[in-house]
């Protein structure tokens, strides 16, 4: 080998050293600290060190994170602009719905430009949460909820809860008609009645749930039940309740909140909330966050996951979006019922339910959706 | 003549670019962790193939029916207003199928706008528009077009020779058309029907609103459920191999040399009509128009003026507008820098592998759109992380669908350019580059623009590869209109729909009449 290359490889491995001291948390400070001769420090690298302390002292955080957001932007948008507002954090957000961010996330793995995951289901958090791409959070900020609401492992926490319910047509549908659980809508009498969005993340939660709780075949037997009944696909939860409003439909397997936000628009609206007796036709599920590990500005993103605990932003939950708040001392909007008296399957665990999605996608693709 | 090296090298460069896509889904179709099989025992893929398939028949069938219909009125038969009448049946051609679907979508949905108008008459409620029916109407309805442009195009050149000497041999009018007429436009029926075929398989917005299960939307619903790779490859796959059998058959019937004939050709006397008739042929005709062109602009309109009155927003727009309009002419401006090596390599060095070139550009024409976002969002996510999720890489994207129209345009242009304008000109001594410069590229800068300017139309209209591929806080109209119309949310859609259709209508129907009927 000769000198050439032995200088240029050498080289190459100074620049990979320098790359790699970059990309550290720690290495930042090291980096900056090294790159001028020794004693040599100017004045305008003083000036700067101490405009930066100052400004740490003032607010903690600063630059920009992306958030990806599995929450509509109609029911969000309003809470990170005030996160950005109150930190002066810049803020970027991705929409999509949940399923498909957390599969995004799995792929990107750490090339990830991804601060947080805000996910409107457990299972797709799960997901993201298995690959090993978050971070383990704060014992305070997991202390913040319930236990219920949280990773066991403490990947993600809740920041709202809502349940899984059936919008109905209280002109065509009558309550002694509707069945305990969710396998009862696969009766003859719901025949061209029912509304579902297969692709909505929370649907494929409940799906997940269902294999957990009651096993394969019952689940791919009841998809497949479903659509031979024929139902209506919609893209997404609040569409079926603008239907069921317009008396397009009877039934839609949704989510409990657009329709508590359509009766406080106009109460008259002939529609309700029909919360089955049990199984998980009555999953109670949080939507939360977490950090990922890829994150370049964690504190501002585990800053963005606090706020979004903050009464402001949980009242914001529980009075806009009509969702339960999950932190202690915000009361729930008088619209919603008693968190308590809904049948939710007990002990659910999260990170188990996201082993299943992948099969609940699929069995809800062969099942013909 | 020897092709320089530099022409060679960036040309191949060009190639091996542009061809990542579908090499990435042969690589990743020879990596799959499951058998073959199974996909077609657990992804219901025969029943999306049937779907696909059936649409694709459906389509073509009314489609060159309808197409091919007006054209003989209108270019065989004295009909007063027949310029007219042929403008207008060309136009639905600028209605991108997601915003045709969405008119249709509202109009006709169980209490929607049709069953509003009709109240009077005790109608409450109808089966709604939507499914296979509704994806056959509006699919028919925004791509008959195509076929009218060529086929009429045709029939003009067509001699009648032929169809006179039938006549005088007593053959009625109507076995004139099914045994002369129609077997001798063979060629430019199935070269626009499978153009139409083209469109209807990648078509991702109409199948989406009107929530018919294609390959398309299972590859976008796949998409939505999770990136979970297998499924979306495998279809992505399917059907950019579905695309290139179509787009391969429909070259060999190649529509130039269709009906040529020596010489002039003679033009027909123009038949007249009995009035009954004509009454018919008037009826037709306005049916058509109607419900390819007037109904959906008045839904469109009707959404306006609504989403107006109840005080929406119109600034919400805006990010989108300005999202369209740096997306095009990004994409516009490289597909014409892009598209020169190309033509001049194609037009002015003829060996096997310019022809082999020209073969490759216009078979990318074919490639469905959302295959090809697929495609480059895992390229850049496995391979070229550092351009991921960049508008780089959606102009890209762009680029490798829609380069062949730079390319169609510059190469018209490029045939003025004889090969001895340029042997003269390095005969007087003068550099390749000062040839370029004086004598090839005023001749072809119009041709090129021309290109440019269909590249630009038809990336503002681009939804599905803009929906995959665009960068975090980037917003176009199509997207807008597309993330609007899913949710039922028509009076917000309808204000970029109107600005979209508005900005691309009166060019794109100058460019595509040009373009197509050459």
């Amino acid at each position: 080998m000769n000198k050439k290359s032995i200088a240029l490889i050498s080289a190459l491995l100074m620049l990979f050293a320098a790359c790699a001291g970059e990309a550290g948390p720690q290495g930042e400070a090291g980096a900056q600290g090294e790159s001028g001769p020794a004693g040599e420090v100017s004045d305008a690298q003083v000036v700067a060190a101490v405009e930066a302390a100052l400004a740490e002292e003032e607010a903690e955080v600063g630059g920009t994170i992306v958030i990806y957001s599995g929450r509509k932007e109609s029911l969000v948008a309003d809470v990170i602009a005030a996160f950005a507002a109150e930190t002066g954090v810049t803020v970027e957000v991705r929409y999509a719905k949940s399923a498909a961010l957390a599969g995004t996330l799995a792929l990107e793995g750490a090339i990830s430009p991804a601060d947080v995951f805000l996910s409107q289901d457990p299972v797709s958090l799960g997901v993201v949460a298995k690959e090993g791409l978050f971070d383990v959070l704060p014992e305070d900020v997991l202390d913040n909820v319930p236990a219920w609401a949280v990773d066991q492992r403490g990947y993600w926490v809740g920041t709202s809860g809502r349940s899984r319910s059936l919008v109905v047509d209280t002109r065509d549908v009558t309550d002694a008609e509707l069945p305990g659980t969710i396998y009862g809508l696969n009766d003859e009498k719901f025949r061209g009645r029912l509304g579902l969005a297969p692709s909505n993340s929370s649907f494929i939660a409940m799906v997940s749930c269902m294999i957990e709780q009651d096993g394969e075949e019952k689940v791919a037997e009841w998809l497949t039940a479903i659509n031979g009944l024929g139902y209506t696909e919609y893209p997404k939860n609040s569409p079926q309740v603008a239907a069921a409003a317009a008396g397009e439909l009877d039934i839609g397997m949704i989510n409990h909140y657009y329709t508590l936000r359509t009766l406080a628009e106009a109460g008259d609206t002939p529609i309700k909330n029909v919360f089955l007796d049990g199984g998980c036709g009555a999953m109670v599920m949080p939507a939360g966050a977490g950090v990922l590990s890829s994150s370049q500005n964690k504190p501002a993103a585990l800053a963005f996951i606090e706020y979004l605990h903050s009464t402001s932003a949980q009242e914001h939950f529980t009075n806009t979006v009509y969702e339960f708040p999950l932190v202690a001392g915000v009361t729930p909007n008088a619209l919603l019922p008693d968190i308590d008296s809904l049948n939710s399957p007990a002990d659910l665990n999260w990170s188990a339910l996201a082993l299943w999605q992948e099969k609940a996608v699929e069995l809800i693709a062969a099942a013909g959706f | 003549m020897k092709i320089p090296k530099g022409l060679l090298f960036s040309n191949l460069l060009i190639l091996i670019a542009f061809l990542m896509p579908v090499f990435y889904m042969i690589w990743r179709f020879f990596t799959f962790s499951r058998s073959f099989e199974s996909f077609f025992e657990s992804w219901n893929v025969y029943g999306l193939l049937f779907n696909t398939i059936s649409m694709f028949f459906a389509v073509v069938f009314s489609s060159v029916l309808i197409g091919l219909l007006i054209s003989i009125f209108l270019v065989r038969f004295d009909i007063s207003g027949s310029k007219i009448l042929f403008t207008l049946c060309t136009l639905p051609l600028v209605i991108p199928s997601y915003i045709g679907a969405l008119t249709y979508v509202s109009a006709f949905s169980p209490k929607g706008i049709f069953v509003q108008i009709f109240s009077f008459t005790g109608l409450s409620e109808i089966n709604g528009i939507d499914g296979f029916i509704g994806s056959w109407i509006v699919l028919t309805l925004f791509t008959y077009p195509y076929v009218l442009l060529i086929c009429s195009s045709a029939l003009r050149n067509l001699d009648s020779t032929v169809e006179e000497a039938a006549r005088s041999l007593g053959v009625n009018r109507f076995r004139i058309y099914t045994s002369v007429v129609i077997p001798r436009l063979k060629k430019p029926i199935i070269y626009s029907g499978l153009l139409v075929g083209l469109y209807v398989i990648s078509d991702f917005g109409a199948v989406s609103l009107m929530r018919y299960s294609t390959i398309t939307k299972a590859i976008y619903t796949y998409y939505e459920f999770s990136l979970m790779g297998d499924p979306i490859i495998f279809y992505s796959g399917l059907l950019i191999f579905l695309a290139l059998i179509i787009s391969f058959i429909q070259r060999s019937s190649d529509v130039s040399r269709a009906a040529t004939v020596s010489g002039t050709p003679r033009v027909p006397a123009k038949v007249e009509l009995t009035f009954r008739n004509k009454i018919f042929v008037y009826l037709f005709l306005i049916t058509v128009i109607f419900f390819g062109l007037i109904l959906p602009i008045t839904v469109l309109s009707y959404w306006l003026i609504r989403g107006i009155s109840l005080g929406n927003d119109v600034r919400a727009v805006f990010g989108g507008v300005v999202g369209s309009f740096t997306a095009s002419i990004a994409t516009s401006f490289l597909a014409i820098l892009i598209s020169m090596p190309i033509v001049i390599m194609v037009s002015q060095y003829k060996s096997r592998f310019s022809s082999f070139l020209e073969k490759i550009i216009l078979a990318l024409y074919g490639l469905p759109h959302l295959a090809v976002g697929v495609s480059i969002l895992f390229i850049t996510i496995k391979i070229f992380p550092s351009i991921y999720q960049s508008f780089f890489a959606l102009v890209i994207s762009y680029l490798i669908v829609f380069l062949p129209q730079a390319v169609g345009g510059g190469q018209a242009s490029m045939e003025q350019v004889k090969t001895s304008y340029i042997e003269a000109s390095s005969g007087l001594g003068k550099s390749k580059i000062e040839t370029f410069r004086t004598i090839t590229f005023p001749l072809i800068y119009r041709g090129l623009l021309a290109g440019g300017a269909l590249v630009f139309l038809s990336t503002m209209k681009e939804l599905p590869q803009t929906l995959l591929l665009r960068p975090t806080g980037f917003n176009t109209m199509a997207v807008d209109v597309w993330s609007f119309a899913s949710e039922g949310l028509f009076t917000q859609a309808a204000f970029s729909a109107f600005i979209l259709l508005a900005i691309s209508a009166i060019p794109t129907y100058i460019l595509s009449t040009r373009n197509l009927s050459r």
